[in-house]
């Protein structure tokens, strides 16, 4: 099923900045 | 009623870094044709990211959105408010996001909370019936949409592997609901009691199936049984070949299957490797059902909506011996150390001499189910 770019790049952006964010926490 | 369809390859999709970076590559390559959300998996977050909101609603409002309960526990004998409040719960956003269908686990959930444990089987009786109908009717009453229950990978004992899929379709056939087909659950079965595919699948409901999972598990040594390995559900490994052929044998005996969801743990997926192996499973899996979609037409003769209305009981059915065996159960599983000890306990239980037939358990099953309870008795 097709998803918009800006879905795909939402989704993108808000995963990398979600593991960013919990590998800080595990330890800009 | 009747209707042509294509299968459709879907993906579990939860909230779960390592699940969707694994599975960014499959969504901007268009290769995922519908999703399953574990909708009651987000008890401990607090706001939901827009995106993945938009995500769930762009496959729900193409009809490609399935849900997945993971914590209902169908069968507890006691009916609980945690349970009523998870009714709501699935009220709430079944009206916020449009569900193909809803489904849950078979069994009841040994934790001492409604988020711990994990499930495990009941006895085939016809009050334990009458409560899973009863809580089947409350959830397609919340949800409005077709409702189904998936089959069970554990099993005590070869007698209750052989009467799993004729329990199942008792369950569901009042509210024309339907089966989720885990062919590693059956896989597990297969290998846990060595019955041949062929025997085993014919003693399910085939026509009942709406959707089939694939995943992966992971073998166990038996202590009690030297030699002898378990496998077990663990959904944190690559799909082994055997699943893809079973998978191949299932495809033409199920007339009514809509969706093949592969699952896998974003647990497992935390590596670059691992995401990539689950990338190529899903290629695999889509590979099959493609082939299979370009050979057949397929004419869903069951949209698995109620037939007729049925008011449900004022008052939710319940067992308080049913429920006192459960609590029992549970401690004995989640606290013994070894099966021994478990068979002991359980001689001098209110299970003993019952329903629950544990003088006929497998040594080395009682000790799986030790396995299972003690892992998630802290919860997920």
């Amino acid at each position: 099923m097709k998803l918009s770019a800006n879905l795909l790049q939402a989704i993108s952006i808000g995963v990398a900045v979600s593991t960013l964010t919990s590998s800080c926490q595990q330890n800009m | 009623m009747n209707r042509s369809s294509k299968i459709h390859s879907a993906i579990s999709c939860n909230l779960d870094n390592s699940l969707l970076q694994a599975s960014l590559p499959l969504f901007s390559a268009e290769k995922v044709e519908a999703i399953e959300w574990s909708f009651d998996t987000l008890y401990k977050v607090r706001d939901i990211p827009g995106w993945f909101v938009e995500l769930l609603q762009a496959f729900g409002s193409e009809g490609r959105l399935i849900g997945h309960g993971v914590y209902f526990s169908l069968f507890s004998g006691k009916w609980t408010v945690e349970q009523q409040h998870w009714l709501d719960h699935l009220r709430k956003i079944a009206a916020n996001f449009r569900f193909d269908h809803i489904t849950e686990h078979f069994g009841f959930m040994t934790g001492e909370d409604f988020h711990k444990g994990a499930p495990i089987s009941v006895p085939y009786t016809a009050e334990i019936l009458a409560i899973g109908i009863d809580r089947l009717q409350r959830i397609q009453d919340a949800c409005s949409c077709p409702v189904g229950l998936e089959n069970l990978a554990f099993s005590y004992s070869l007698e209750e592997v052989r009467r799993h899929g004729e329990f199942l379709e008792k369950l569901v056939e009042p509210v024309n609901g339907f089966i989720i087909l885990d062919l590693h659950n059956l896989y597990c079965q297969l290998h846990n009691f060595s019955l041949d595919f062929e025997s085993l699948i014919r003693a399910y409901p085939l026509d009942r199936v709406r959707e089939i999972h694939i995943s992966g598990g992971s073998w166990e040594s038996s202590g009690v049984k030297p030699g002898r390995s378990i496998r077990r559900d663990t959904h944190d490994d690559t799909v082994p070949e055997q699943v893809f052929d079973l998978l191949k044998k299932a495809l033409p005996l199920c007339p009514n299957l809509k969706f093949v969801v592969l699952e896998q743990l974003g647990t497992a997926l935390h590596t670059v490797e691992s995401q990539h192996c689950f990338q190529q499973d899903f290629d695999k899996m889509q590979a099959i059902v493609n082939a299979f979609n370009a050979e057949n037409k397929l004419v869903l003769m069951n949209n698995f909506l109620p037939l007729e209305f049925l008011p449900l009981q004022e008052t939710a059915p319940e067992s308080l011996r049913l429920h006192g065996q459960q609590l029992e159960l549970s401690s004995i599983l989640e606290r013994t150390k070894d099966t021994q000890e478990a068979f002991q306990l359980l001689q001098n239980s209110s299970l003993a001499n019952s329903e629950w037939k544990t003088e006929s358990w497998s040594p080395y099953m009682l000790e799986t189910a030790m396995r299972i309870a003690q892992k998630w008795k802290q919860g997920w």
